[in-house]
């Protein structure tokens, strides 16, 4: 496989394609964190963006809602800007299916979690700190290809690029935050 | 072997121009002064990248599968080519 595949697989899957295979992977990804108690999106405060933690004290739906209502504020908000930023003709299937493709890597960490050894730990362990290690390392591979799904789903470049996508990451993380608060 | 049409002169960088056309068939020899079509003026890729669109019958879907690249990925290209045409377009009129 090569490298740039790794990191920018939109250039050549996109659409309905990455749509089905990144819903597919979302659907692993919702099970494996379900069975190992690993959620995503409950930090409380808004210095826990991104940030992980564990507990099996949740039904499979809650775990559902923190994928799905992650990928899609994700996706609205790279949608709305680039409705507003591209002078391009852009499709929201290609959206929906190149963030949703970009969520895979985060199914490293419940994976990891389903190995023996990392199945229950205490608060401070290397176990503990090995699954954060990786669980950012996979984050940083989710981010680079979200940002290269928004590149080029919306056909942006330099600042317009840069400023819109943080912006809409940021916005999404906390907007995730705040309905999963209120519905959980 | 394939050769190349030289664009821009490799003296002065600027845009070249038509001082004589020339009939194989019959040796008449035509000399004036004419600007190249903007299409002419473009890269290769992008020239050939334009005849395999029409061929498709303007479908970016055709050329994506064609190509063995994503939807917006073979937009984004096109629209590069249309900004490059609109550029140049602006250039003559000035």
């Amino acid at each position: 496989m090569r490298s740039s595949n790794l990191y920018n697989p939109f250039i050549k899957i996109a659409g309905f394609k990455s749509f089905i295979i990144g819903l597919i992977g979302l659907l692993i990804t919702t099970y494996l964190a379900f069975k190992t108690g690993t959620h995503f999106k409950t930090g409380t405060y808004f210095r826990d963006l991104f940030i992980i933690d564990y507990a099996k004290d949740s039904d499979y739906w809650v775990f559902l809602t923190e994928s799905l209502s992650n990928w899609l504020f994700v996706s609205t908000f790279l949608y709305i800007s680039g409705l507003i930023l591209s002078k391009s003709k852009i499709r929201i299937i290609d959206i929906l299916g190149t963030t949703l493709l970009s969520l895979i890597p985060l199914i490293i960490t419940p994976l990891i979690r389903m190995l023996p050894v990392f199945q229950s730990f205490m608060h401070q362990s290397w176990q503990r700190d090995t699954i954060e290690g990786v669980y950012y390392i996979s984050l940083a591979w989710t981010i680079i290809l979200l940002f290269n799904a928004y590149k080029i789903s919306c056909n942006l470049k330099n600042e317009r690029l840069i400023t819109s996508f943080i912006i809409s990451i940021v916005l999404s993380e906390i907007c995730t935050k705040l309905f999963i608060k209120l519905i959980v | 072997m394939n050769k190349r049409l030289p664009l821009r002169c490799p003296s002065c960088e600027n845009l070249l121009q038509v001082k004589q056309l020339f009939c194989d068939s019959c040796k008449t020899e035509v000399t004036g002064l004419y600007s190249l079509p903007i299409i002419s003026q473009l890269s290769t890729e992008d020239q050939k990248f334009i005849l395999d669109f029409v061929k498709a019958s303007g479908s970016l879907k055709i050329m994506a599968q064609n190509l063995k690249l994503s939807y917006p990925t073979v937009r984004n290209l096109l629209d590069e080519i249309i900004n490059d045409i609109n550029n140049l377009d602006t250039d003559e009129k000035q």
